[in-house]
């Protein structure tokens, strides 16, 4: 086993046990009343009504989902960036494919709106909301918020999580 | 190591190169059409890529033949050698799989426009990575490239499964097989895992040492390896007992779909059966002819008591699974070379007049379906002699093959591997075969009654089918009479399979 | 005992404990959290055997894709809050052990047992893994075409599964 590791695990195990310990060493110190109000959970100052375990929406997963592939890619990339300065362009060429044929599912995701947090504004697609046939530029302007703007429109996302 | 590309390299891939760069460019076209615009461009696109894989096919299969103005690939020694079949057998398999692939995608060109929102640029570039799975799967001399084969082929079939999620059925049936495929995946690589640990190697073996005395048999961990990467794939052939999943599956999934399943999947799985023989594990070869009995007897008992066409078909399916293991038994128990190569002939003659019978079957009910699933049972065939002559022969003449009656092809797929496995001294299987395929003719009968000798009802209609559909059908059903009368256009060709 | 055996008994201590998490913790969160427990250890195992590389890949897809993956699954179904039925567990708790046996057998007691492995010989040293990962990518006769291929299941994974996830209005048109 190489040393380098030591010191991976002197570091994970410091670290956990730094907070245990202040946490311990706090409970010998500090006042321990508990109540009814002090346990429950804190929510913004408001009570709370119901589980926090809702139904989150599917777009989270759509996400999470793209992520997950192309963390699998950077793991098939990682070794051809090691060698490929040894190989030479072929090398370089058949990394390109690689990313090239990911590169276009992406694209596709993309092209297709599924990357889009409020995907109806991306496409044009409640013309009731605005009076008439959305023009081009609302209809980019709102493209680049639903692209960017997460927290103020996930509110208005039906089924996205607002306890 | 080498890392240069010679154009042998290219010739040996040129039908995945074919089809991988299709269906990027299908799904790159899909991105930049109008809804309009995409049933006209994409369906005839796609016809033509998988035109130009089968031609790549069949031009590898010409040059590697003997006798052909070049020399067998092999002998020119292409780098990719220690990793790709670049065979006859591979050949063979690319033009099985992407005829197959051509046949649904015309089957289901009318089938997809009937539906409410039809998704043509996913559709048809899942429906091309299907045969890049399967021929991957074929060709590979890999364990790890058969799995990734695997894996590309079973993602696909699962989205397409489950493509109609308003219905509960199909998304029953998407989810059943997602979920028992993911885990006949998973058992596949942990198989392949242990068969590294014992061995060292990924490698399949070559096809001349799949009969007996080859190689020496697996031991200790290659040997349970290779028997955890069997069940899997005789979970893809739907072997019993592995076979649960098959009618519920079959019913659920859009009918062309089932179509591709039931060919393109048995066909793939019965190829790298033959190519991974040698890594059965000797212990517990008696199970073969048992379970190609099992399999024999369960698919033949559950099809008798099915209503539903898809079902009943999907039953006959494991049942002819069976037969083909009939033809296996020869392969895996069978003494000799020559047991061995008249059982890849077999196999491979049976697989390819089953595709094609399959392909007609499902290509008519394909047809008969709308909106409406409950019409592919005995009621919704009911007369269709008289209300469709050209149906109702083309759905006659597959139920006859499939039964296996002399003027069709399937009697001679069923003749072969009998054969096969009788002159490799496996009576039992055989035996167990031949009296199988008669208590299947009273369901394939049942059918041929349904069409022509029962009343039709009133209000029965019978959609208009497209030219590809008609086509696919047509075609079909002249290749069911016309290997029937002349087996040997098809026996031919497989001659030059090299043991 | 040394410290290797020492990391060893903990790496195991806490793989067998994630399963067992995930295997009995009545809330599917703590499951996967379970699961990531258990990974994290085989990602350790994989660096006592001196495959870094197999270890980054282990947390990298792992820890961080796959378990945010089940997270996220698992927040989309509702909470199931039925109670185990004692015969599916016995049923699966047989056909375990039944595995098992078969496996340790297979490990310890047929002939022809690991491939290769010579017990004298110390893990690869670091870096030297990758490399020659990276080069049997690359090299035709080894895993050039496994590499480029896995690409294209990337895609139909990417695209079948967005395709499936697309809710029925947000169809692109």
């Amino acid at each position: 086993m190489s040393f380098d590791y030591l010191t991976i695990a002197v570091a994970l195990v410091g670290g956990i046990l730094f907070v245990y310990a202040n946490m311990w060493i706090l409970s010998l110190v500090r006042p321990n009343k508990p109540s009814d109000l002090k346990l429950s959970t804190y929510e913004c100052g408001e009570e709370a009504f119901s589980s926090s375990w809702l139904r989150f929406d599917m777009r989270f997963y759509t996400v999470a989902l793209i992520f997950v592939v192309f963390d699998l890619e950077i793991a098939f990339l990682f070794p051809w960036a090691v060698v490929y300065r040894s190989l030479g362009i072929l090398a370089f060429v058949e990394g390109l494919i690689f990313v090239g044929i990911l590169f276009l599912g992406l694209f596709y995701v993309w092209a297709k709106g599924d990357l889009d947090w409020v995907k109806a504004f991306a496409k044009g697609r409640i013309p009731e909301v605005l009076d008439g046939p959305p023009s081009r530029e609302v209809r980019k302007g709102v493209f680049e918020s639903g692209l960017s703007g997460g927290p103020e429109r996930n509110g208005g996302g039906e089924e996205a999580g607002t306890s | 190591m080498d890392f240069r590309l010679t154009t042998t390299d290219l010739h040996a891939l040129l039908p995945l190169v074919i089809l991988s760069a299709g269906a990027c460019l299908v799904l790159l076209i899909d991105l930049f059409l109008r809804e309009e615009a995409r049933s006209r461009v994409l369906p005839p696109l796609t016809s033509l890529i998988l035109l130009g894989a089968l031609g790549a096919g069949i031009e590898q299969y010409i040059s590697l033949s003997p006798g052909s103005f070049r020399f067998p690939s092999e002998r020119l020694g292409p780098l990719l050698t220690p990793i790709w079949r670049h065979q006859v057998f591979t050949a063979v398999g690319a033009i099985l799989l992407c005829g197959i692939a051509l046949a649904v995608h015309w089957i289901s060109t009318s089938w997809l426009r009937e539906e409410d929102r039809p998704a043509y640029g996913e559709y048809q570039c899942l429906l091309l990575l299907f045969p890049i799975g399967t021929i991957l799967l074929i060709g590979a001399r890999n364990l790890m490239l058969a799995f990734v084969g695997l894996e590309i082929f079973s993602v696909a079939l699962y989205v397409l499964t489950a493509m109609r999620r308003t219905r509960s059925r199909a998304v029953e049936a998407g989810l059943k097989y997602f979920l028992l495929g993911a885990f006949a995946a998973a058992i596949f690589l942990y198989g392949s895992a242990l068969i590294y640990a014992g061995k060292g190697t990924l490698d399949l073996p070559d096809l001349g040492a799949i009969s007996r005395e080859g190689l020496p048999a697996p031991v200790g961990l290659a040997a349970l390896g290779g028997g955890i990467l069997f069940l899997a794939l005789f979970f893809k052939a739907s072997v019993a007992p592995f076979h649960m999943w098959t009618p519920d599956v079959y019913q659920g999934a859009p009918t062309p779909i089932t179509a591709l399943m039931s060919t393109g999947t048995k066909t793939a799985a019965f190829f790298l059966l033959i190519t991974a023989a040698r890594l059965f594990p000797h212990e517990i070869l008696p199970l073969i002819p048992i379970l190609a009995i099992v399999s024999i007897l369960v698919g033949n008992a559950g099809a008798l008591r099915q209503t539903d066409l898809k079902r009943l078909l999907a039953y006959s399916g494991v049942a002819h699974a069976g037969y083909l293991l009939v033809a296996y038994c020869a392969i895996a128990l069978g003494q000799g070379h020559q047991d061995a190569h008249t059982a890849i002939r077999a196999i491979l003659y049976y697989l390819a007049v089953y595709g094609i019978t399959n392909l007609a079957a499902f290509g008519v009910l394909a047809w008969l379906e709308r909106r409406e699933e409950s019409v592919l049972t005995f009621e919704g065939i009911r007369g269709l002699g008289r209300r469709n002559p050209f149906c109702a022969a083309v759905l006659a003449l597959a139920a006859l093959s499939l039964a296996g009656i002399p003027p069709t092809a399937g009697f001679w797929a069923k003749y072969q591997v009998f054969a096969a496995a009788l002159s490799a001294g496996q009576t039992t299987a055989a035996v167990v075969g031949i009296l199988g395929s008669v208590v299947g003719l009273y369901y394939y009968l049942r059918i041929l009654v349904a069409l022509y000798f029962e009343p039709a009802p009133e209000e029965a209609r019978i959609p208009a089918a497209g030219f590809a559909g008609a086509l696919t059908l047509g075609l079909s059903g002249a290749a069911i009479l016309l290997f029937g009368i002349f087996p040997s256009l098809l026996v031919d060709p497989l001659i030059h399979i090299r043991l | 005992m040394s410290a290797e055996i020492l990391a060893f008994l903990v790496l195991a201590t806490a793989t067998v404990a994630g399963g067992v998490v995930t295997l009995w913790s009545r809330y599917v969160v703590h499951s996967a959290f379970g699961l990531m427990l258990s990974l994290l250890g085989v990602a350790g195992f994989y660096v006592l055997l001196g495959s870094d590389f197999l270890a980054v890949t282990q947390v990298v897809v792992y820890v961080g894709g796959v378990v945010v993956l089940y997270l996220f699954g698992v927040m989309l179904t509702p909470p199931d809050r039925e109670e185990r039925s004692i015969r599916r567990i016995a049923v699966a708790g047989i056909f375990a052990v039944a595995a098992l046996v078969v496996l340790l057998k297979a490990v310890f007691g047929m002939e022809g047992r690991w491939y290769g492995v010579d017990p004298d010989r110390g893990p690869a040293s670091g870096g030297a893994v990758i490399r020659e990962v990276g080069n049997a990518f690359m090299d035709k006769e080894a895993y050039l075409l496994p590499f480029e291929i896995a690409s294209v299941l990337l895609l139909v994974a990417l695209v079948g599964a967005v395709f499936i996830a697309r809710r029925e209005g947000g169809r692109g048109s």
